[in-house]
Parts: C-alpha cells; structure tokens; sequence
C-alpha cells in the first residue's frame, strides 16, 4: 500500500526580481522545511521552462487527465504509513541533496546554469502588459514543470498544497478571466473532510513566506489578487462562501478528450473555442472586427518580408497562428504579449507542430474519409 | 492632437468600453446597433409575424431597448408587432416616477403600452409588502413578483416573447452569483439568451452581449429619455458584492465582462448532479420547480401573516408553520369547532388569521391571480 512520496519545490525567484543571494536564501529556507517532512526533496526553477531542452507535455501521449486527479486518500494514507515507520522506505535513488547542507555550491551552479533561461523569463515577462496575464503565464509555467518534475521520476500523481480557500479564488479568477471551462480540471478534488486531513498534517510543518508578484501590491493589480481580496472579504461576513464555491466546482465537468489535439498549448485545457455561432467569443470578435476598418491587416509581429503574410518557414510565429491552437483563456494572455517568439521555446515548438499539422490536414482533407 | 475614429476616419469622441477603439458618434451607433442585430439574427430570436412584448421600466436598458428594437425592426424588416410592457411594484417615489418616463416612451417610439401592478395580480404593494417585512429580504418578493406579473401582462397582451434589458453586465454578475451561491441549477440556465421556452412564454435578452456602459453612451448621445433613480427599497446586499466584484475586474481587464459570459456558457455540468426538474405551479399553474412555486409560497406567508415562510430555507418556516397549524387544528377539533365559522371578509388582517382549514374565497381569488382558479387544488 505505501506510495513513494517526494516533495517538490518550485524557485519563482527570477519572476520577481530577486537577486542571487535572495534567491538562494529562499530556496536553502524551502529546502529545509521540505527536508523536515522525512521526504526525498527537490527544488526546480522556474526558467527553466525557457530551456530549449525542456520537454513538451503536448508531444507525449500520456492522458494528463491522471496527474490531475491526485488521489488524496491514498496519498494520506501513504503519508501516514511512512511518517509512522521508517522501515518501508528504501529509496536509494536520488539520494537527495537536503540532509546536509551542501547544497549551496549545487544552487549556485544551477544559477548560473540558468542565466540564460533567466533573462528569457525576464524578457517574456516584461513583454506582458498587464500582472493579470504574467500570473497566468507563471501559473502555467509552474504546472508544467510541475507535472515534467513528476514524469521525470516517474511519479503518477501530483499533489499540491492548496487549501480550499485558495482553490475557491482560483475556481472565480479563472471564471472571470474565460476560463470556465477549465475550473473543474483544477478544483476537481474530493475535497472536503480529506482537505481537513491533509490541512492538520501540514499544520504543524513550520513555513516559508515566498513573495509573490502581487505580494504587496494594491488590490486591483491583477485579476487573481483582486478575486483573493474579494472572496476573504466575503468570507469574513459571510462565512459559507468558500464551500459554496467548492460546491460549485465539485459540480463541474472536465471533458474527456480523445486526442491532444484539441487541447490548448499552453495550459492542456480542452479547447473551448469551437462555440456555436451566438457565442459570446463569437460576439466579441465581431465587436473588435465592427469597431476597426476593414482589411486592416498590419499585424505587428509579421516578419516585415513580402506580402506580409508571414509563414512559420521564416522561423517566426504569427499571431493569429499561435491563437488558433489556444484556449478562450489563454488567447486573452497571449493577446497581451507584444511578441509570440518570446514565448518558451517549448511553447513555440509546440505550436508550429500543431499548425504544420492542421495545415498538413487541410491540405489531404479531401481524401479523408473518417472524420476524427 | 484630436483621435481619429478608427472606422471612417472622422473625429472620434469616445473610446469603447467594449473594445477600447475610439469612435465618433455615428460609428459608435453603427457598431453598437449592428451588434445587437448580429445577436438576434445569429440567436434566430424571432419570427416573422410574432408580437413581441418589450419589459419597460423606465431604466436605461429598456428605454435604449424599446428604442434600438424599433429601429431595427424597421431597419431590418424582422415583422415584429412591438408592444411595450411595464409592471407597476407600488414603491411610491420610485416606479409611479419612472412609470411616467415609460408613459412618455409610448407616446415617443409611438408603442401600445400596458401596465400591470403587483396591487392588481397579488393583492399587495411593494409599500404594503416593506411595511410588513421591513427592508430585508423585500427584493426576494419583488424579484419573484415581477417575474410572474411580466408574463401574466405579456398573456393579457397576447404576445408571443417577451424582451428585457439584461445586459452583458447583469448576465456575468449573475454567474458570478450563483457560483458564489453555489446554485448549479442556475448558474447552467443564466447564460441562456432565451429562456422559458418550455411551456411558459419564452423571453429573451438581445443585449447580451452590451456593455452597460455602452448602453448608457447610447442614451447619453442619443438624449434618450430615461429615468435613472435607484430603487428606494434597494440594495440587494449579496447581489451589490458580485456587482461590485464585476465592476473592478472590468477595470483590470475590459474584456471580463464578455469572458465570464464565455466561462458560463462554457461550464459543463456533471452528469450525475440533479438539476431540478421544471413542473408547473400546482396553485397557480405557473411554471415551478416546486410543486408549489415561490410566488404561491411568498403569497401564501404574506396572507397569513408569516411573511418569512418563503425567504431562505423553507423547511424552518414552514415546520414552524405547520406545528402551529396542528396545535390549532387539535385545539379546534377539542372543541368540535369547524370551518364554517372562519369570517369570509376580505380584511387583509382577518385572513391573516385564518388557519390551515379556512377556506376564504377571496383569498383563492387573489391567489390564483387570472389564471384559471382551481379550487380543488388549494390546500389552505
């Protein structure tokens, strides 16, 4: 019955500005707490999603739908047997680098590893306009590495540290950003007399405050934040709200895809933009479409050559493009971007991929028979 | 440097809320009533030949609806009888105010107007009502009230629809509500353009995809007349939060009112969550999900002098009601007393103490409103 348990920590430092030395600070303070859990630890950057090495979850086939359920009794109950007795517990492997603290010569190494990967970060998160979309990017960026972090080793399942008052700002912040049709894939838990469980094993765990973009910062900074502000407020007046909203999402649906093709590139949500004609996505492209002049066809980020209608043979991602293989929610971030090429390039490769195909189907779709 | 309209050129004087495009007033009206025609025509609306109901209030969105559905209906040939619609709540200062502002639009946009008043359909007055139940939960009655009286109205008529002026901004509050309510049953219905399609008379919102503020730039620049006063029994607390909510992600991102509507029409409910079923009123005949629906039940708490038997959980109330009822009816049988002797005066107070067997006729006559009385069914 015992499941093998690591714990996972995320370094975000590079998203806001830290220096170094905060940086590895922060990180030897997570190790710590992490090590105190009796579990084999590891600890990943954020940029390093930029890395060209980083591998796409889009190519693999593996149903995404089983990382996202994770499975919280079993998982408890692993936790407790191995909390209990150290006997079953031979993990040899990855002998992780937290019991000591020789780490810092490791962290350092890794930061220059990744200085490259860092700037790139930087550079794409600069070039959102607004926190809303670089929270959205981040929140994406951290998932994937979350779930190739759990692959990498061969986990199945991932479980994270979100109680429901968090899940609750979440399940409203992406309502209110498009993303209806994705809150059950987050908020999909069986919750509610578990989340106590894994709320009193987590209490007397000392923490680490980790700064955040919009720790600090005024309310209406970004969409998530203003929601989070929100939902405490109402909460404190009227108590039920949070597990009304959870009420909420437990009632929602994630659809079952039959192939990675209708997913979104970035998040791995099912597509949502096939809607009918009287949509509101409909509804709002006609909008932007009546309020401007006709063929006014200029997109910035077309590569200046020829006619301007710029293919993915000059190695650049046309914006249009690069939406087309997105979600309602993720269109709406990717919109902010003032250029898709600052994309990671995992995202990039993906994309391509995914257009080079459609335009491959397009082409031989008259002698196709089945419709799939 | 002036801005230019990015449509023809000339001088733009707004920027859109919507889309953020500076436009001049013309092209603002194109784009603005071009959009609504779009949300008919794509929603196929209507039919030709149908007679159509307009819910006027005297508020902003109804006068710029009953004014862009002339128009188009003109425009564009939809052969459309347009009628106009307005139910009177009895809020003295406020809606005998805004009545007068409907009045006017009859006369202006040249429609037959009919008015009916909750004094008429239920016996009781929103002034009557607040009198009794003070100002909490008074909109839970005028909320239930107003649905049920625009549709005995649009019968009376004769039409076929009814339109309202529920905008892009009311229909994201809404789902932001029932995901804060935690009401599925709605929150799956909210986003629909038309509804009441089984059965009862279906309505439908043709601005549903316009921006509230671009409703009023519409009046503004039109000059359109309208009455812009808040209800002096307002506000609904938890309704004034989502609202509150709407309105500061709307200045994050402007786009957030168009994508929470995308996110209603997107959630896809679990199948094995009961949703509940939608039957008709066994009292009144009016749809329900309830054997009994909630105007019958507010109804029934008002006459009875337990106002709260509707508001929030039923049960509570109600168990309260009905042991009240049972300590009465032993008390009654104890003394073999039966219920011919219960007054048939139609003295508000006197029904009020009427018990769970009095069988006041005007009571059933103001309970079953116009529709075809069924006495048989009155359980009180």
């Amino acid at each position: 019955m015992g499941c093998r348990m690591k714990v996972f920590g995320l370094d975000e430092g590079a998203a806001i500005d830290m220096s170094a030395e905060e940086r590895l600070d922060s990180c030897q303070k997570i190790l710590q707490v992490m090590a105190k859990s009796g579990f084999p630890c590891h600890i990943r950057s954020l940029e390093e999603a930029m890395d060209s090495s980083f591998i796409t979850t889009d190519s693999s086939k593996d149903s995404l739908a089983s990382t996202e359920l994770p499975d919280l009794d079993e998982q408890s109950q692993g936790h407790r047997s191995n909390n209990g007795l150290d006997t079953d517990r031979p993990q040899p492997a990855e002998k992780p680098k937290t019991n000591g603290l020789p780490i810092d010569k490791d962290f350092k190494e890794k930061c220059i590893h990744y200085d490259e990967s860092e700037i790139k970060l930087k550079e794409l998160l600069k070039s959102l306009k607004s926190v809303t979309a670089k929270e959205d990017l981040i929140k994406s960026l951290r998932y994937n590495i979350l779930i190739d972090t759990a692959r990498k080793h061969s986990h199945t399942k991932v479980m994270t540290g979100d109680c429901s008052t968090r899940l609750s700002v979440r399940l409203l912040s992406d309502i209110s950003q498009g993303k209806g049709a994705h809150v059950a894939m987050e908020t999909n838990l069986d919750f509610s007399s578990k989340e106590v469980t894994l709320h009193n094993v987590l209490n007397d765990v000392e923490s680490v405050f980790i700064p955040t973009l919009t720790t600090k910062a005024p309310q209406n900074t970004s969409i998530e934040h203003l929601t989070e502000s929100f939902i405490t407020g109402l909460q404190a007046d009227y108590g039920s709200t949070v597990m009304n909203i959870m009420r909420t999402g437990e009632k929602l649906n994630t659809e079952i895809l039959d192939s990675t093709e209708q997913q979104c590139i970035i998040c791995h949500a099912p597509l949502d933009t096939s809607t009918g004609i009287a949509s509101a996505l409909n509804a709002v492209e006609f909008s932007q479409k009546i309020s401007r002049k006709n063929d006014d066809k200029s997109s910035p980020e077309c590569c200046g050559e020829g006619d301007g209608s710029c293919n993915t043979k000059s190695g650049r991602l046309n914006k249009e493009e690069a939406l087309s293989t997105l979600c309602y929610g993720c269109r709406l971030m990717v919109k902010d971007l003032s250029d898709v090429n600052k994309l990671p390039e995992y995202i990039q490769r993906d994309i391509t991929n995914r257009v080079n195909r459609s335009k491959m189907k397009a082409d031989i779709q008259d002698y196709l028979l089945a419709d799939d | 440097m002036p801005v230019s309209c990015s449509i023809c050129d000339g001088k733009a004087i707004l920027k859109r809320p919507k889309t953020g495009d500076a436009l001049c007033k013309e092209c603002f009206y194109y784009a603005f009533e071009e959009e609504i025609h779009k949300t008919i025509i794509d929603a196929k609306l209507f039919t030709s030949g149908e007679t159509v109901a307009i819910g006027a209030s005297g508020g902003k969105d109804s006068t710029v609806l009953a004014y862009t559905m002339k128009e188009l209906n003109q425009r564009y040939n939809y052969g459309l009888d347009l009628v106009l619609l307005s139910v009177d709540e009895g809020i003295t200062g406020y809606r005998d105010d805004s009545l007068e502002t409907v009045k006017r639009n009859q006369i202006q946009y040249d429609l037959p107007l009919k008015i009916v008043s909750y004094e008429d359909l239920y016996g009781w007055s929103m002034d009557s009502i607040v009198k009794q139940i003070g100002l909490k939960n008074n909109c839970t009655f005028c909320g239930v009230f107003r649905r049920q009286a625009l549709d005995r109205g649009a019968m009376m008529m004769k039409v076929d629809k009814i339109v309202t002026g529920h905008n892009a901004d009311d229909i994201a509050e809404t789902v932001i509500m029932n995901v804060l309510r935690g009401d599925i049953g709605r929150l799956r219905r909210c986003t629909a353009i038309t509804t009441g399609t089984d059965g009862a008379l279906p309505r439908c919102k043709p601005f549903k995809y316009t921006y509230e503020k671009e409703i009023v730039m519409y009046a503004y620049f039109k000059k359109l007349d309208y009455f812009s006063t808040e209800c002096i029994y307002s506000p609904n607390a938890y309704r004034g939060f989502a609202r509150a909510y709407i309105k500061d992600v709307e200045k994050i991102r402007p786009s957030a009112i168009i994508d929470i509507i995308h996110s209603g029409e997107s959630l896809s409910v679990k199948k094995d969550v009961r949703l509940p079923v939608q039957g008709t009123c066994e009292r009144c005949g009016y749809m329900s999900s309830n054997p009994v629906c909630k105007a019958c039940v507010l109804l029934e708490g008002l006459n009875r002098g337990l106002p709260r038997l509707g508001i929030g959980k039923t049960h509570k109330e109600r168990r309260k009601a009905d042991e009240a009822e049972k300590a009465k009816k032993a008390a009654e049988n104890l003394n073999s007393e039966d219920q011919k002797s219960c007054d048939n005066s139609s003295d508000q107070s006197n029904n009020r103490t009427c018990g769970s067997s009095c069988q006041c006729s005007t009571d059933i006559s103001k309970l079953t409103l116009n529709s075809k009385p069924d006495v048989s069914k009155l359980d009180f």
